[in-house]
This record gives C-alpha cells, structure tokens and sequence, in this order.
C-alpha cells in the first residue's frame, strides 16, 4: 500500500470512529459531561474557601486527568470488548486496512473527547472559578494532560483485550471510578490515611496527576522521572497484557501491505 | 471515489479546525495580572498567619475563614500568631 493510500485509510478510520462514539450518547455524554460537572460542583460550587483558596486550581489539573481518562478507558476497553463480540473486529479483520490505522483511530478519538473536555474545564476554570496561570503553565498543563491518552489506552486496550463486550462496561467502571478516587482526582489524596495514600503509588492515574499537579506547583514532591518511568513502564505492561489476550482470543493479523 | 475524495477532505479541515480552536482558547485564557500591570504597592502594616487549630477555641478569630492572612495582628491581643 502506497503512504499516499495509507494516509486516506487511517483518516477515513479515524472519522468514522469519532462519528460511531459521537452518536452514541451513552458515551458521549458521560465522558464529556462528568468531568464538567463535578469540576463545577466541586471546584466552583463548594469553593467555601473564597477566590484565596488554591482548590479551583488543584481540581482544573486533577479533573482534566478524570476528563482524559474517560475516553481513553471506555472507548479502547469497552470498544474494543463490544466490538469484538458483535463481530465488527472481524470484519474489519477481512479488510485490507492495516491494523495500525484501527488502534490510531481510537487513540484519536480519545485524543479528540480529552481535549474538547480539557477546553471546557479551562474555560471554566478560568471565567467561573478565576482561576489564572502564566500563559506557558497552560500550555504546558494541556500538554501533560492530553499526553496522559497513552498509558490510559494502553490501559483500556489491555482491559478490552480480556474482557467480554458484556461485562466491559462494568469492569471499566470497577477501574475507573476506584482509580479515579484513590488517585486524588476527585479530592486532594492527602485527606486519605496513609494506607490509601501508599495505594495510589501504584495508579497510573496518580502519576499523571503529579505531573499535571506538578506544572501549577501543588504536586507532592516526588521527581518528574519517577512519575515518568512509572508511567512508560506500566504503559509497556499493559501492552504486553493486551498481546497475551489478543493471542489468547486469537489474536490480530498485522498485516504488511 | 469522489465521496471518499469529499470525506478525507472533510477529515482534514474538521482537524485543522479542532487544533485551531484548541490553541485559540489555550490563547485567550486569563494570565495573573502581575503580567500585565506593573507591581502595585504592598499595604503596610503588621501580618500574621492564623493557626487554624485556634479558630474553634479562640472567641477574637471565630469571624475569620481557614487560611487567610489577618492584617495589624495587634487587633488581636489575645491570641498568639
């Protein structure tokens, strides 16, 4: 296949999967409108503290990590697990489309749902909580959030490659709204005991909050490289765990046309 | 063929156009306004940071929110900063 030719497959794939979650509504809406209400409610609403307290601030950066999240956990793992039950891996499978331009265009989509929710929080944060930052820690906080999609696929792709299409949902909702808690996207993780607060360690959802907490100032003070090797080396686990079950329900042909 | 031609056309504006607006609002946010305007002068006086624990006990503090920089700490003579 020409560069030319490959190019149009994985555009054309990418549309058509931003398209297939955009009209279904018990996606869509949930991964956009979460993360928007709960920063309202918890990051504007309930800021008892006045304009001097940090809250708005702290929660922009942890709720733009629940808002990437999200998609990259529904639309890879449940995606994926649904689509393989009803048939539509397969028969994507017969096509000549390389499989590289499938997995793009879910990373693309999630890209897409994490980066309108990460716009809106800033908008909000900014003209509703007041929240104001140095032009470059914008920039570089929807940086860090937005590159947040690839461990979360990754994540998503190992949980989609193992789960059925029925119970998908579930388990990423057993995943996702634990982690999410556990990780302080919700509430500051230091209000936990010290028990809860050594299980964050392990969460990849923690990690990327220390970044992204880490850009305004309020991170724990742990090492960026620590958070990064956690990250890429939990990233590399879930690909090996989404290898070992696309082998075991037999696995996608890579092909090298 | 010139459907698919009319899609991946569609495709590529609808990301330019999505990348423009993300970059647009990321533009068009609020920065501190120490960036804007020269530093104004800090107010003179006497300041204290509140232990918080005393806000539940001391009867001179129980007005005062969590947190906030009490100006001319002299007002109030019974309690130590």
């Amino acid at each position: 296949m020409t560069l030319d030719r490959r190019i149009r497959v994985y555009l054309l794939e990418a549309h058509f999967q931003f398209i297939d979650v955009l009209r279904e509504p018990l996606f869509s809406i949930p991964v956009l409108a979460f993360p928007l209400v709960f920063y309202l409610f918890f990051g504007v609403i309930l800021n008892f503290g006045g304009t001097s307290m940090p809250m708005p601030t702290y929660l922009l950066a942890t709720y733009g990590v629940f808002g990437i999240l999200g998609p990259a956990l529904f639309n890879f793992g449940a995606g994926l697990a649904t689509e393989r039950d009803t048939g539509v891996l397969l028969l994507k499978q017969t096509t000549p489309m390389p499989v590289g331009a499938y997995f793009s265009a879910k990373i693309t989509t999630a890209l897409i749902f994490g980066a309108t929710v990460v716009s809106a929080l800033f908008l909000i944060a900014a003209y509703t909580a007041g929240v104001t930052l140095h032009p470059w820690q914008w920039i570089a906080l929807a940086g860090v959030l937005l590159a947040g999609v690839v461990p979360f696929c990754a994540l998503g792709l190992a949980i989609g490659a193992w789960v059925k299409g029925r119970s998908a949902v579930a388990i990423v909702n057993l995943i996702f709204l634990p982690m999410s808690m556990l990780s302080g996207l919700w509430i500051p993780i230091y209000v936990f005991g010290d028990f809860m607060q050594n299980m964050a360690l392990v969460l990849p959802a923690y990690h990327h909050a220390q970044l992204a907490l880490k850009v305004i100032g309020m991170d724990s003070g742990q090492p960026i490289l620590l958070h990064v090797i956690v990250l890429a080396g939990q990233t590399f686990i879930f690909m090996i765990v989404a290898a070992l079950g696309f082998r075991r329900a037999g696995g996608f042909s890579i092909r090298k046309s | 063929m010139k459907r698919t031609r009319n899609l991946i056309g569609r495709s590529f504006s609808g990301f330019g156009a999505g990348i423009v607006v993300f970059i647009g609002i990321i533009l068009t946010l609020p920065v501190p306004s120490t960036l804007l305007s020269p530093t104004e002068d800090v107010p003179q006086g006497s300041f204290a940071v509140i232990d918080v624990t005393e806000l539940s006990s001391n009867p001179h503090l129980r007005h005062l929110s969590m947190g906030y920089v009490v100006q001319n700490a002299s007002a109030y003579p019974n309690t130590t900063f």
